[in-house]
């Protein structure tokens, strides 16, 4: 007689929306009695500040009815926040007693950091869960290697030329590898693409803006002449130019964050569903100007409601194309969990990320 | 008999991501779960919820690890509190927004403390555990980039820098310990009357600061100040302080705009940069006290820097409004009167 005899639908695909539920007056008090808390106990206080964070943007975040959960202990968090800051110290007074030492002891830091940024992903997705079946990440560590080493080295080395590349692989690196209880996800986003948003972003905000500030220039000096006040042309070429640069410089952060959210998530599938983004530049460059504006007007006080209003838009952007029903999914169990993310044990469980 | 109220509400197993339909009962101390043709007991001491909100429904977590959405979650939580559940004290305190004014209070004044006094104090300590290596090599590349650039060989007889060398050492000092220093004369035509002191004791003395000088006693003034500076390891306090600062504001506001986290880091840093002037102010005033000469000195060497200024800028107030919050040094004006009443005996 329940549901779970029925037969199961022949697979009918339906689009079910994320949405976002929380609201910036309740995170206020959230953010306020953290932040409090975080500074008379000197940042101890501050991996719990963070789970409740955690918390409360998983639990509004909702889809089909039901929200996500994060299920993080802020004593693996302590650890790993902990960790950094000894390898940090580490790292300063090894290059205060001497640069040989500095170094001797960057390289084998730098060789650890794949593997650490690795369990923290781990860490952050085996604790996030939906209708309490966990999420998961379960990459090869020479995945890992490739994806925050090899990739990322090769685009400095290039000048950033290979820049979009390491991105892809990154993304790929982090999509392909997550499960969802005994389903994988899958990342299909061609380099290509990752190239041509990159390209349209060099176009639009660097070379544009060189472009009219050049123009600028020109016109300045051809409208001067000889005229000894040559002065006052160079000073509305640079400021033209300035202003110029700087409206690129701060709109290709909210540009890259739309296109690639919107590629990296219309490129990813969970067995046989889909997702969908749909971000719109214009938004997203109104959003994040309007709230830095009222950030800084309210010293401060604005930003809960900013980051909330923020998740809010890009959470809302975001939809899945259900094949079948939102209800076949199950828990891996027993051996499907890889022994990687669960037998480390409590020592290895940490955080990285701050 | 006691009131009984029921609650629809989505059951998870954990195994699967179906919701089972269930019903919750709640009487005045027990909660019971039914499902299908299941029915359970729960204690409601051994519940767990989910941190409440104002939207949304409410998550109970049961012992056994799975867990229930409730839709109307406002009534639930009204009907278990009366059932003697009580919430972490946290969550309950947080929902007040007398403890969220509070906290803001509490925020304001930590920060305040912590800007004024506790930074300033921590510097202070810290600075003295600066190796001296670390100074040293600081102030070598200041110097050397000085000298590449703004700086040419001093212009002034040798007998004259060696005199003020000479009378600068013979003066006692108001520090216990002393203060090691090393006095250096440069040419600068293109910055005109000034001195600075580095991090190692290096203090730099411009030709043109002695030429107009009223005598030779206004420059010891100036060296007493610039003394102050070294011997309060301004310098390095500076450096620690500022980037104490610049750190918070970027973690702060640095994912929204660098630049709009280097404007209010400017405004704070300038302040400790004025601070640390009436310091090396006071240091001349007690040190010319104290070897029989007058702080005025130092005022009237104020006077004459302030005049030397106004005379080559065209523009040439003293900063008013918003630029005096990023002014490195307070009121020329205001630090001659100081300077002048240490002057004056101390009536008591």
């Amino acid at each position: 007689m329940p549901a779970q005899f029925q037969p199961a639908p022949s697979t009918s695909r339906s689009v079910e929306s994320l949405t976002f539920t929380g609201s910036g007056a309740e995170y206020f008090r959230i953010w306020i009695v953290n932040l409090a808390f975080t500074i008379l106990t000197l940042g101890i206080y501050s991996p719990w500040a963070k789970v409740r964070r955690l918390q409360y943007f998983h639990r509004h975040t909702r889809l089909g009815g039901s929200g996500f959960d994060f299920h993080g202990k802020p004593g693996a968090i302590l650890k790993g926040r902990m960790l950094a800051l000894l390898l940090l110290a580490s790292l300063e007074a090894a290059y205060n007693l001497d640069r040989i030492a500095g170094i001797a002891l960057t390289i084998p830091l730098v060789a650890t950091l794949p593997w650490l940024v690795m369990r923290s992903l781990a860490f952050r997705l085996r604790n996030t869960s939906w209708r309490g079946i966990r999420f998961r990440f379960a990459p090869a560590t020479s995945d890992a290697y490739r994806a925050l080493l090899w990739w990322p080295l090769l685009a400095i080395l290039t000048l950033g030329a290979l820049l979009p590349r390491a991105y892809r692989e990154f993304k790929a690196f982090q999509h392909g590898n997550s499960r969802f209880g005994r389903d994988a996800f899958a990342f299909h986003v061609t380099t290509r693409a990752v190239y041509g948003v990159f390209g349209q972003a060099l176009a639009m905000f660097l070379l544009a803006p060189l472009a009219i500030g050049l123009a600028a220039v020109g016109g300045a000096l051809l409208a001067s002449g000889m005229d000894p006040r040559l002065d006052l042309a160079w000073a509305w070429l640079f400021v033209g130019g300035f202003v110029a640069l700087y409206a690129g410089f701060v709109a290709v952060k909210p540009f890259l964050d739309t296109r690639l959210q919107n590629a990296v998530w219309n490129g990813t599938t969970l067995a046989g569903h889909g997702f969908a983004s749909s971000l719109r530049f214009r938004t997203l460059l109104w959003i994040t100007l309007s709230n830095l504006a009222l950030t800084v007007a309210s010293l401060g006080l604005f930003r809960p409601f900013a980051v909330v209003r923020l998740a809010r838009y890009r959470v809302e952007s975001m939809a899945m194309h259900v094949a079948g029903s939102l209800d076949d999914f199950s828990a891996a169990q027993g051996s499907e969990i890889d022994a990687f993310g669960e037998e480390a044990g409590e020592l290895l469980n940490i955080d990285i990320a701050l | 008999m006691t009131h009984v109220r029921t609650f629809a509400c989505r059951h998870f197993d954990g195994v699967s991501s179906r919701p089972h339909v269930a019903v919750l009962r709640i009487s005045s101390d027990r909660l019971t779960l039914e499902s299908g043709d299941e029915v359970r007991d729960i204690a409601i001491a051994a519940l767990r919820m989910a941190e409440r909100s104002r939207v949304g429904t409410a998550t109970v977590y049961l012992p056994d690890d799975t867990f229930l959405e409730v839709e109307d979650g406002a009534s639930l939580q009204a009907t278990l509190a009366n059932s003697g559940f009580r919430e972490p004290l946290l969550e309950r305190m947080q929902r007040r927004w007398l403890v969220a004014a509070t906290a803001v209070t509490c925020c304001a004044l930590l920060l305040t403390t912590c800007y004024l006094h506790v930074l300033p104090w921590g510097a202070r300590h810290a600075a003295r555990l600066v190796p001296p290596a670390v100074a040293e090599s600081m102030s070598a590349q200041v110097m050397e980039f000085l000298d590449g650039r703004l700086l040419a060989p001093t212009q002034l007889p040798d007998r004259e820098t060696r005199r003020l060398r000479d009378r600068l050492a013979r003066m006692s000092l108001p520090a216990e310990v002393p203060v090691g220093h090393r006095i250096e004369f440069r040419a600068a035509p293109g910055i005109g009357p000034n001195a600075l002191a580095l991090p190692s004791g290096t203090i730099v003395v411009t030709d043109e600061l002695v030429e107009i000088a009223g005598s030779e006693e206004e420059v010891l003034a100036v060296l007493a100040h610039e003394l102050g500076h070294v011997s309060e390891r301004h310098g390095i306090r500076q450096a620690l302080q500022g980037s104490v600062v610049a750190l918070v504001l970027t973690w702060f506001l640095g994912d929204v705009s660098s630049i709009a986290a280097a404007i209010p880091a400017a405004v704070l840093q300038a302040r400790y940069s004025r601070d640390m002037e009436r310091e090396a102010d006071d240091f001349a005033a007690r040190m010319l006290s104290q070897n029989g000469l007058s702080p005025g000195l130092l005022a009237g060497m104020l006077d004459r820097l302030e005049r030397a200024r106004l005379g080559s800028a065209d523009k040439g107030d003293e900063p008013e409004g918003l630029s005096r919050y990023l002014a490195t040094h307070p009121r020329t004006e205001e630090r001659m009167r100081s300077l002048r009443q240490a002057t004056s005996p101390v009536a008591h």
